[in-house]
């Protein structure tokens, strides 16, 4: 922070010194923020009105008066129960997923022999394999075990997709926790798990807040494990859903649009509530992480 | 201030970890002693479920590549014909140009527009307030909604940029059916992807960008850079390992690139956008080529882990030196 202070003292003139610079700054930066806000706000706008006056109108501007036909097309279309799906393959598959990975990482860095050497680099393996090229062993796999079309097939295989990001970036972050701290608690009598509760959980919460939100999203919005490991209405997730009304497009795009809305909603509440720590700490996690990310 | 704060512990860590090992290892020792299966008992569960879900199936790919397949018969060896035939196949050298071109257009891209808005928000608390929120939108859209979205705007009859064009009399905006035209649709689905992806990317870059010493900027101005010269030999040296894990993930993320390509627009018109997952998709799920399917997988992964070794290795970052080059 002194040394940004100093640093405001000197700079007499500002970072981009010529009026050009300022200029070009601005249009650039300008134009980034209508690019970016642009789609969202034809989403939201287009969500609101009638399929007529969407057809016939001014696509930018409403011309008519706002409805919510849409969100009741969206919601007679059976949303809730898709919520409902969504909403448990997601939590349970954030929460195994990080519940073995902060067990996998909290041994690997403990344990600095060979075997939590070996584990790691067999899970820095996984980053460089793309889910979408697994598709038809993971189906076959799925279906010998006789959890085809199950929500709980959903939740394990997207777990176990979590799981090399989240306990490469785990390590990555454990690894800074000075082992003097373990050590002195351990010399107190702590077993390890008492440790891992006590000390480490507490210690890791922004990467754990990260993890969540970033498991959480890609689970939230998985279409390909829902496409290939389920088929009937009851385990219908909401990115499948999306992908029906995709599919009928044309016949209702106020009503298409206003399911995509819907199902934001929610990550938008919880990005919101997490905003601050995803922020931080994408310049901790994934910076230091490197090669960890390669998964996306 | 959280990642500044969690890195310089970090290095601190880091530099003392490896004389520490010397007095840790009695301890460890010991801990061994004492309890030699909880190591595996809280290992196991990560490991099983990875194994089973991932490194499973892609030995079943692997091995399938060898074989033919249509997805009910037993499959038949084959030996490296289907690789013999990969070679051959005018459709595969299709997909690896259309490939190769949508990740170089999205490499381009996503790096310059990123980097460019990341490094001149980095310190304008005015930008950031008004930029930062406003990228976080198309982070949290499922793909499929940007799909949906995009189709929405793209559509040639109703959709809302030829509306646009139209009201605004700008001809290439009206009339551009941007989805159906073979010769533009795969830069047009890079600019969607690149909607969906740049903010992610800015972000990094902006953190990179703030952690960045302000004296160096000092020492810069006194002798005497202008802001392209600040830029060069200050900025882009100091966030050269963003740049290459920004990158890396681009690049591998791009090159196995799925989504978006088979939501919009199935790899057509005819095979204008059929990038190689889309195309090993097809083969697989359309023309029941299992095997063939697997060939073109194993490619891919081969390939893209090339590449993200190579990106690694030409930028000096290794894995183990979680921070090397700085």
């Amino acid at each position: 922070m002194a040394a940004s202070t100093t640093a405001s003292v000197l700079h007499a003139r500002p970072q981009w010194p010529t009026l050009i610079g300022k200029i070009s700054r601005f249009v650039f930066l300008g134009l980034c923020c209508i690019v970016t806000f642009a789609p969202v706000y034809y989403m939201v706008m287009i969500s609101f009105r009638t399929q007529g006056d969407y057809l016939v109108g001014n696509k930018w501007v409403p011309t008519g008066p706002l409805s919510v036909d849409g969100y009741r097309t969206v919601i007679g279309a059976g949303f809730w129960k898709y919520f409902i799906n969504s909403t448990v393959v997601t939590a349970g598959t954030v929460v195994l997923g990080i519940v073995v990975s902060v067990l996998c990482a909290y041994r690997i860095v403990l344990n600095r022999g060979r075997l939590g050497r070996a584990v790691f680099r067999y899970f820095l393996l996984g980053l460089a394999i793309p889910i979408q090229t697994l598709m038809v062993p993971v189906f076959i796999v799925v279906d010998r075990i006789n959890l085809y079309d199950t929500l709980l097939a959903l939740v394990l295989v997207g777990a176990a997709f979590a799981i090399p990001i989240s306990s490469v970036l785990l390590v990555n972050f454990l690894r800074d926790v000075p082992h003097e701290l373990i050590e002195a608690m351990r010399a107190d009598g702590a077993s390890d798990m008492k440790i891992l509760w006590y000390l480490i959980l507490p210690l890791s919460r922004p990467v754990l807040l990260m993890l969540v939100i970033y498991d959480g999203l890609q689970s939230w919005n998985n279409l390909l494990l829902p496409l290939v490991l389920t088929t009937s209405n009851g385990v219908k997730t909401l990115p499948l859903e999306l992908f029906s009304f995709m599919q009928s497009f044309g016949v209702n795009v106020p009503a298409a649009l206003a399911a995509v809305s819907l199902a934001t909603l929610p990550t938008m509440v919880i990005f919101i509530l997490g905003y601050r720590y995803v922020i931080a700490s994408l310049g901790a996690g994934f910076s230091s992480g490197g090669a960890a990310s390669i998964l996306r | 201030m959280l990642s500044e704060s969690s890195r310089t512990p970090g290095s601190a860590a880091n530099a003392t970890s490896r004389p520490a090992a010397g007095d840790a290892r009695p301890a460890a020792r010991r801990r061994k002693r004492r309890m030699p299966v909880s190591d595996y008992l809280n290992m196991a569960p990560a490991v099983l479920l990875y194994s089973f879900f991932i490194i499973l199936p892609a030995l079943v790919v692997l091995v399938l590549s060898f074989f033919s397949w249509n997805g009910t018969d037993t499959p038949k060896w084959v030996g490296l014909a289907n690789w013999q035939f990969l070679l051959a196949d005018g459709d595969a050298a299709n997909s690896i140009a259309v490939t190769v071109k949508f990740t170089v257009v999205s490499w381009l891209l996503q790096t310059t527009i990123a980097m460019t808005a990341g490094v001149a928000t980095a310190k304008s608390t005015r930008w950031a307030k008004a930029l930062v929120p406003l990228l976080v939108v198309p982070m949290l859209l499922s793909t499929v909604g940007v799909a949906v979205l995009w189709q929405a705007l793209l559509s040639p009859t109703f959709g809302g940029l030829s509306d646009l064009g139209t009201r605004l009399h700008l001809g290439f905006l009206a009339s551009s059916n941007w989805l159906g035209n073979p010769q533009i649709v795969i830069y047009v689905i890079a600019v969607v992807v690149a909607w969906q992806n740049i903010p992610f990317h800015t972000l990094l870059y902006r953190a990179a960008r703030q952690q960045v010493p302000g004296n160096l900027y000092d020492a810069a101005l006194v002798d005497g850079a202008s802001g392209a010269g600040q830029f060069f030999h200050v900025t882009l040296p100091q966030i050269r390992n963003t740049i290459l894990t920004s990158s890396l993930l681009i690049v591998v993320g791009t090159f196995s690139y799925f989504d978006l390509v088979f939501l919009l627009t199935g790899g057509g018109p005819g095979t204008a956008s059929t990038v190689l997952a889309v195309d090993a998709y097809k083969q697989a799920f359309a023309a029941l080529n299992f095997g063939y399917s697997s060939t073109l997988a194993v490619m891919l992964v081969f390939v893209s882990v090339i590449s993200g070794l190579l990106l690694m290795r030409l930028g000096g970052f290794s894995v183990e030196s979680r921070r090397g080059g700085e």
